[in-house]
């Protein structure tokens, strides 16, 4: 008995259908492979920028608590650093003095609110907002849109 | 029918294919592994900044002066600077919370009960010809308090800059001082062999010298917290 393939014996190559299967096999490991280093490398920067986001919220919070309460009410009545309830870019308006902060501080801008307390003591709540200004390359890689941050200067401390 | 081997030609052809196949598949491996590598770096270059400034934080809130009874205390005496050969050290007095003691000292203002301070010493070394300088901290305890475990410790020998700059903030007529610390490490180690592809994280964060600006805004006040000049050695 002869088979049909020993019958029509004769060299063959792959056929378009066998080298498609075999692309497509070979594109999802390699993209898989290239995703994975994607995400490695674009959390790692995502973690870094988070820092920095925090440090310019930390930066304003810290500033408040060390002006103090009764700073805080003259300033809701005149601002003279740094506008309230609107963004502007952190180095627009800085809280120290712009050589104190590096180049990177630009990419952000943030919102300070402040807004009077009571019941259980007088105070002010702090709340700053801090995001990737529109248009930055920084907002690429952060994976939260804005942080927010929030603190409460009180006119005395709990008794 | 007869068996036959595969001839030079045959062997050639599939090797110089495999190679072609191998070489780039390779080339994405490794480039792959590196960018993993340096994911990692940088994670732990974050982490190790964040612990730098949380230490310095921490630090600079209970700084305190020597206090010099007849004197106007400025946030720009804290610091004693001590440079030999490329080595800067950079050491402040620091608000000793646990240890109060008794000794009165009788004043024409009163008595006063000083407080004996701790010192903390941030050295900042490096070698001739390399831009990683090395970071140490080292908390020396009063000597007539009991000492204390081995405060000395390596924050990092991966530097590139490192300042803390004193900054006097006035607002709404009201003034406070502060610490602003900026710091900046390399994501490798020196002999990691990546010349040429170091990056290099930025940190910065401001401190509330709390017990500093109580003495500054309160002249004849918290007495009780200043440091004996007399009483350091």
């Amino acid at each position: 008995m002869i088979s049909a393939f020993q019958g029509n014996r004769k060299k063959r190559g792959f056929s378009l259908i066998e080298v498609m299967i075999g692309s497509v096999i070979m594109a999802v490991a390699l993209f898989s492979y290239f995703l994975i280093n994607q995400a490695s490398s674009s959390q790692s920067m995502d973690a870094y920028y988070e820092f920095l986001g925090q440090t310019i919220g930390n930066e304003t919070i810290e500033f408040c608590h060390g002006m103090g309460h009764a700073w805080a009410l003259k300033y809701m009545e005149k601002p003279d650093m740094f506008p309230l309830n609107e963004w502007h870019g952190v180095l627009e308006k800085p809280i120290f003095s712009v050589t104190s902060y590096f180049r990177e501080c630009d990419s952000f801008e943030r919102m300070i609110i402040m807004s009077k307390v009571s019941g259980g003591g007088d105070g002010i709540l702090i709340t700053v907002g801090v995001r990737v200004k529109s248009g930055n390359k920084v907002r690429a890689w952060m994976s939260r849109s804005q942080l927010e941050f929030a603190t409460a200067v009180m006119e005395k401390p709990a008794r | 029918m007869k068996r036959r081997a595969f001839t030079m030609v045959e062997l050639m052809v599939v090797c110089g294919i495999l190679m072609l196949i191998l070489i780039p598949t390779f080339r994405i491996m490794s480039h792959g592994q590196r960018s993993a590598s340096k994911g990692l770096q940088r994670n732990r270059v974050v982490m190790e900044g964040q612990q730098i400034l949380s230490q310095l934080k921490m630090d600079l809130a209970i700084s305190c002066f020597v206090f010099v009874n007849d004197t106007t205390q400025d946030i720009n005496d804290i610091f004693t600077e001590t440079i030999s050969g490329s080595d800067i050290t950079l050491s402040f007095f620091t608000f000793n919370g646990g240890a109060y003691e008794d000794k009165v000292i009788p004043t024409n203002s009163g008595p006063e009960s000083y407080r004996r301070m701790n010192r903390v010493e941030y050295r900042l070394s490096s070698r001739p010809g390399s831009s990683f300088k090395k970071l140490e901290r080292r908390l020396v305890t009063h000597p007539k308090l009991p000492p204390g475990p081995n405060t000395f410790r390596t924050l990092s020998d991966q530097v590139n800059f490192f300042e803390i700059r004193p900054e006097t903030v006035t607002s709404a007529g009201f003034s406070r001082s502060f610490f602003r610390i900026s710091l900046q490490l390399f994501d490798q180690e020196e002999d990691s062999g990546q010349h040429g592809e170091k990056f290099v994280a930025d940190f910065m964060d401001t401190a509330n010298p709390t017990i500093l600006n109580s003495i500054i805004n309160n002249p004849g006040q918290n007495r009780n917290w200043y440091t004996d000049p007399h009483d350091q050695n």
